[in-house]
């Protein structure tokens, strides 16, 4: 035991105190009696013995009170020594959420973890740590079994992808040490090389058939406001045919519907043609037959069927705005205008010079065409990663008339970049921030009308109108339109949220479950989809190991540390006893019928 | 009214099936009794012949004897008396210490005994020692009397100071005190020697004499009670620093009492001790007819 404040040790000064109190309160005190009589013959001689200090029950109740303060006040620290460190990481990612025999493999896993925390001797520090997304259940290794169960039982899998050593990482800082013991409990298969180390590895996932949704296109034709489409991709993870079926809904209706058989491991993309009518949030639900996981069977995209922004075109050069001008004609669902609108909508801005971007434009598209256009002949490699890259070769020959000043675009996603003179320059670069949108081209758009030019154009026009993929589970979304305040968030699981919204746009990173997420601000409702897509957590016959070893060998492991224990909570709490003691003394002495009451017989309070 | 809610009707029925050991009785009320003595009275018990004074009523001569010793003798019956049951109950300041207690229960138990005297058809008197002016209750001779004597007990308080020799004699004269059975409730807190004049005083008027002493546990091991500070008397107001062992505060208590309880068995005063803990009931009917009280 050690103190933390060993210079309290001087209220044990206080015990002399104590007893001259009681010893004044033995001589002061006058007791009435019967008579004394009974008494005369030893009145007669003098006492033998003589003592000023009489206790009762009550003094050492005191006396033990004192003693306790001063303990208290010196906070004393139990040391243990050889006290473990368990670091216990919990998966639960999407793909624990995964049935056998109606139950889940999450369930089995936190039987799993509470089978641990009973084994486990009390003195034993644990931390559990889950994967998806990646938590501590306690703020400290704590011993408290009872708030482990407890903290355990709560759990519920979520629809995120999940990465076990990133969690194992991140439980040993907050450790601040190796632990002494890492167990995991996942549905991944254990991985080699475990037995030289201190991980316990405990599997509760089974190979299990799954179809999945992997992949979703919403992007309906720009310029055509009739025949939108979904392009749904579907993945079969199992190693025998799957018949699936895709169903779009909306509100409850049934929109269409298309069949197929996957082969195993095989993977389709299914198009679904949507009614004139359709427009808004749709849901697609996957059923396929032996289907263990639900998350990846239901995806939400945004469809709409009229561009609603307007494109204001600025710009000084009457070269600029003629091509802008002719390349938006081909749209004629678009909206173009020359100035900013009046009104206070969103609105798109296209132009040559950065700085006459207003600040009221919801999204950009700024061309920093060079100084002196000369056409360049460059290979165009293409992210395909990006909406902007849709429909693009991935490497292509153009000629066009290339920025090739360096340090121009700082910030942002290459969507395009050029390989120039044996260099890779930016030719495209996409920025997102707060829910403002911009895309920079590094090209004259007036001189140059390629192929892949002008997609690239028709893209970037579509991804900052917005009609970009619905947000993933895990990734923050952005809702804009609200007025400053507060707004509420109504999630899929049915928890409600209330979130501050900055500068009217509301910014929600908690997509821990997939779903339509209903935001409300007084009679403004906004909804957004939010897709669980992820093929590894998919892939319930073959799971892919997240796991990397980056502990130390056991052999260079620091000894076993000391853990310290403060005291001063249970001193408080027997002190409290005390003091209720006293009460009761107090209480029961006056109370009981057959006690004489004895004027002046009181110690000092 | 006074509370007397202690009067239940399982104690009392259970009081009726008692009655007061009586030795002798010398002197009595004459209404009502159903002890006969010798002195001339109306009953038909027949006691003695007497020489014929001229105011006998002639009914009486036995003209027998007339006959035979040629002189007038008349018959003589003894008299029928009520036995008088004084209960004594100390009412001076120790009676209020160390708890209230003490002297509730000694009207209590003065109470009880009493009703158990009028179930034998005594007649009954109560009488507090204290040293204001004399305190007796009327004679009470029925059972109705129950109530009328708990409240007169109830209504009773502590007085001051008195010696109890002193008091007896005043009271023996005052009350024409003859015969009859005394019982007096104590708690024996007076000198001894006062304590045997008192009881000289009543044995010397043919009294039956009875003494139950009344204690609480504390009075009896009075250690935790008096084992420091200064102790004043509650009945002189003496002082005292007072700092004894427990064993010698033990000690000095049991001497004081036992020589009470000397002194009554040497001249068979029946003497019982009553402590608080114990209940009246059971003290009532287990203790006191072992000491010879009841029967």
């Amino acid at each position: 035991m050690q103190f933390n404040a060993p210079l309290a040790l001087v209220w044990v000064l206080s015990v002399p105190v104590l007893l001259w109190l009681w010893r004044l309160a033995a001589t002061q005190r006058q007791i009435r009696i019967p008579s004394l009589i009974p008494f005369e013959r030893l009145l007669k001689r003098p006492p033998h013995r003589r003592t000023h200090l009489v206790v009762n029950f009550l003094f050492w109740l005191q006396l033990a009170a004192l003693l306790g303060i001063t303990l208290t006040l010196m906070q004393p620290m139990l040391v243990r020594h050889g006290a473990r460190t368990i670091l216990i990481v919990l998966d639960t990612s999407a793909s624990m959420a995964a049935k056998t025999q109606g139950t889940t493999a999450l369930e089995r896993a936190k039987r799993l973890v509470l089978g641990q925390l009973t084994r486990h001797a009390l003195t034993d520090q644990c931390l559990v740590v889950t994967t998806a997304p990646v938590a501590t259940l306690t703020l400290q290794p704590t011993s408290d079994v009872a708030a482990l169960r407890r903290a355990v039982e709560e759990l519920r899998p979520s629809d995120l992808g999940g990465t076990l050593a990133t969690a194992a990482r991140v439980g040993r800082s907050l450790l601040g040490h190796e632990p002494d013991e890492t167990v995991v409990v996942t549905d991944e298969p254990a991985p080699s090389g475990l037995e030289k180390t201190r991980v316990r590895w405990m599997t509760v996932g089974e190979s299990r058939p799954n179809a999945a949704i992997v992949g979703l296109d919403a992007q309906g034709p720009l310029c055509v406001p009739t025949d939108a489409h979904l392009l749904a991709t579907v993945q079969n993870f199992s190693d025998r045919p799957a018949p699936v079926t895709l169903t779009a809904m909306q509100q409850g209706r049934r929109l269409t519907e298309e069949r197929g058989t996957l082969e195993p491991g095989a993977r389709q993309t299914f198009s679904l043609a949507l009614p004139d009518d359709a427009s808004g949030w749709i849901e697609l639900a996957l059923a396929a037959s032996g289907d263990a996981l639900e998350a990846d069977n239901h995806a939400w995209v945004d469809v709409q069927r009229q561009v609603l922004m307007p494109l204001v075109i600025r710009s000084t050069r009457p070269a600029f705005r003629r091509t802008m001008a002719s390349w938006l004609a081909a749209c004629p669902t678009l909206h173009v205008m020359t100035e900013v609108p009046a009104g206070q909508g969103p609105f798109v801005t296209v132009t040559d010079r950065e700085q006459d971007v207003p600040s009221s434009a919801s999204a950009a598209m700024v061309f920093l065409p060079p100084q002196t256009p000369r056409p360049v002949l460059s290979h165009w490699v293409v992210s395909s990663d990006h909406p902007i890259g849709s429909y693009l070769a991935p490497v292509d020959v153009v000629a066009a008339s290339l920025n090739l000043s360096p340090g121009l675009v700082t910030s942002g996603t290459v969507v395009v970049s050029g390989l120039v003179e044996g260099r890779k320059v930016p030719i495209v670069v996409a920025h997102e921030r707060e829910g403002h949108r911009q895309v920079s081209m590094l090209f004259d758009p007036s001189r140059d009308n390629a192929t892949p030019v002008l997609l690239t154009f028709f893209n970037s026009v579509k991804w900052l109108m917005g009609q970009g993929a619905a947000p993933v589970t895990g990734a923050p979304f952005l809702v804009a339109g609200f007025a400053s305040g507060t707004v509420i968030v109504h999630r899929p699981d049915g928890v409600t949220q209330a979130v501050d919204t900055v500068d009217g746009t509301l910014r929600y990173d908690g997509t821990t479950a997939a779903g339509l997420y209903r935001v409300t601000q007084g009679s403004t409702e906004r909804f957004v989809g939010v897709n669980f897509v992820d093929p590894l957590e998919s892939n319930l016959l073959k799971r892919v190991s997240t796991w990397h070893q980056t502990e130390e060998p056991a052999s260079t492991l620091p000894a076993p540390r000391r853990t310290t224990h403060p005291l001063t909570h249970w001193l408080v709490l027997v002190l409290l006893l005390l003091v209720v003691a006293e009460w009761w003394w107090y209480g029961a002495k006056g109370a009981s019928p057959t006690r004489a009451p004895r004027a002046g017989a009181r110690a000092p309070a | 009214m006074p509370a007397i809610e202690w009067l239940t009707p399982q104690f009392i029925s259970r009081l009726e099936a008692l009655q007061l050991s009586v030795k002798w009785v010398r002197a009595g009320n004459k209404l009502g009794g159903r002890f006969p003595i010798n002195r001339r009275g109306s009953s038909i018990e027949f006691a003695d012949y007497a020489e014929y004074a001229a105011g006998d009523d002639i009914r009486a001569i036995d003209w027998n004897l007339y006959a035979r010793l040629d002189r007038l003798f008349v018959k003589t019956y003894k008299e029928e008396i009520a036995l008088s049951v004084e209960l004594i109950v100390d009412a001076t300041p120790s009676m209020g210490l160390p708890s209230p207690e003490k002297f509730e229960r000694a009207k209590q138990l003065a109470v009880s005994l009493g009703y158990i005297g009028l179930t034998g058809h005594h007649h009954v008197r109560l009488s507090w020692l204290k040293a204001d002016r004399l305190a007796s209750s009327p004679w009470f001779a029925q059972r109705g009397d129950l109530f009328r004597m708990a409240q007169a007990a109830s209504a009773a308080r502590l007085g001051g100071t008195v010696s109890l020799a002193e008091w007896v004699r005043r009271t023996a004269i005052a009350l024409r005190m003859q015969g009859g059975q005394t019982v007096l409730i104590t708690d024996g807190m007076v000198q001894p020697a006062d304590f045997f004049r008192a009881l000289h005083t009543l044995m010397v008027r043919n009294i039956d004499v009875r003494v139950i002493q009344v204690l609480t546990p504390q009075e009896l091991h009075p250690a935790k009670l008096v084992r420091g500070g200064l102790l004043i008397d509650a009945e002189t107001g003496r002082t005292h620093q007072l700092a004894y062992s427990a064993a010698e505060l033990d000690r000095a208590v049991a001497e004081h009492n036992e020589s009470l309880a000397r002194f009554c068995k040497r001249h068979g005063v029946p003497f019982a001790q009553y402590q608080l803990n114990e209940s009246l009931e059971r003290f009532i009917t287990k203790t006191l007819p072992v000491h010879g009280f009841l029967e």
